[in-house]
């Protein structure tokens, strides 16, 4: 988008701005953001409502995987439908305020703004933020329609909420970098979730415990889980890189990063460093961020709502030539009836990998 | 002419300490609740369109 076309862009807002509430100047300036389409340059509202539910996507589709205590009998099924609205009409009216290039991208949007009450009205799909009406299939086949009334929150993201029992492994801690040793299969796990130092344990003690249990264990594959860090500082993870490249787990089918489509940002460079200078295999889904990209954000609050307009200052060339997303060299595909069982296929991968 | 007593002043007090309080209030509720008026919207979008070319980096500034 050139600077005319930002300006005429503005102009058509304003047009469309008759009667205006906070609902609507919030999807018009999403739709500004997948004008510009810059991934880092975004709009942060003062979102104080939510609807206390969480989805994720598999490949059979939408599934609920954590609600409030209320509404635990809809765990497991599928969403079909929001107000009347098929799912399909809800992910068009999505991909006008969420970039839809990269589907990868899209997803981590869809799946984080669709419990947002104030979205939901603002692309019309609901008339109130104070409750939703979700469309739902239980595993049986059985259609419901389940009014959920919005909490105060942020967004469903930090909400105590009930999840589903026997999760995947990389779901069942919640701290910044952590790590468990299989045993029976020879699989050293190191889930790194953001790219920040943890408090009261930082990077370098975790990285000697890491080092350490390598050298005891001697484990057959060691897997990086990148999967669902948003980024940070790209620094942090350095003292591992450059350990990991004189160890003996730096071989073909032994160093396994888990890439997927949360991967943002700093956790992009990581696996970008992995990828070229180690001997990773990249396991997963495309990332969510382009390997080169416009970022280091700053911003501007507006005088009347208060929302915060984050915009990019500099283009990270990370790789010469790349364009698009990170892509895995091996693709992963997530079923739900494998979640359920606490079954993570990427990990079913690395643990065979040779 | 009306005497300040000791209690005529410490009644005007309370008074003036109760007003105060409940237009605090008032006014804090009223604020809260406020809606945005159309010009408020456009004055923002205004905002918006002068100052992020000036910061991004993108082709908006070239």
């Amino acid at each position: 988008m050139n600077k005319v076309d930002f300006d005429k862009t503005i102009t058509a807002i304003q047009s469309r701005l008759t009667t205006p509430d906070d609902e609507q100047f919030i999807a018009e300036l999403f739709k500004l953001t997948v004008a510009i389409g810059d991934e880092h340059t975004h709009i942060e509202p003062v979102f104080t409502k939510v609807i206390p539910i969480r989805f994720n996507k598999f490949t059979e589709g939408i599934f609920v995987t954590a609600t409030d205590t209320n509404n635990t009998d809809i765990l497991q099924y599928r969403l079909t439908g929001i107000n009347d609205h098929t799912i399909t009409e809800v992910t068009s009216l999505f991909k006008e305020i969420i970039q839809s290039k990269n589907p990868s991208y899209f997803d981590a949007g869809l799946l984080h703004f669709i419990s947002n009450p104030v979205i939901l009205k603002g692309l019309q799909i609901t008339h109130s933020t104070n409750e939703t009406t979700f469309d739902l299939t239980s595993p049986d086949g059985k259609t419901i329609k389940r009014v959920i009334k919005s909490v105060a929150g942020t967004n469903a993201d930090n909400l105590p909420l009930v999840v589903i029992k026997n999760r995947p492994l990389s779901q069942q801690r919640e701290k910044y970098y952590w790590y468990a040793y299989n045993s029976g299969s020879g699989t050293l796990y190191f889930n790194y979730n953001k790219c920040k130092e943890q408090d009261a344990h930082p990077f370098s003690a975790f990285n000697d415990e890491l080092f350490t249990v390598i050298d005891k264990q001697k484990p057959q594959h060691l897997v990086v889980d990148l999967r669902y860090n948003s980024g940070g500082n790209s620094a942090i993870l350095n003292p591992f890189i450059e350990r990991i490249r004189q160890s003996y787990l730096n071989s073909k089918g032994k160093l396994i990063v888990l890439i997927g489509k949360q991967t943002f940002s700093s956790a992009i460079m990581n696996a970008i460093e992995l990828k070229r200078g180690t001997n990773a295999t990249l396991v997963g889904e495309s990332t969510s961020g382009s390997v080169n990209h416009y970022g280091e954000v700053r911003g501007f609050r507006l005088p009347h709502t208060k929302i915060i307009i984050g915009y990019s200052t500099r283009y990270w060339e990370n790789w010469k030539g790349h364009d698009g997303p990170l892509k895995p060299d091996v693709s992963i595909t997530y079923s739900v009836k494998n979640y359920l069982n606490g079954i993570d296929e990427a990990l079913v991968y690395a643990d065979k990998a040779q | 002419m009306q005497h300040l007593t000791t209690g005529n002043i410490f009644y005007r007090y309370m008074m003036k300490t109760t007003v105060i309080l409940v237009l605090t209030l008032l006014h804090s509720t009223l604020g809260f609740s406020q809606q945005l008026s159309r010009a408020d919207y456009l004055e923002d979008l205004q905002y918006l369109k002068d100052t992020l070319p000036k910061g991004i980096l993108t082709c908006l500034r070239r």
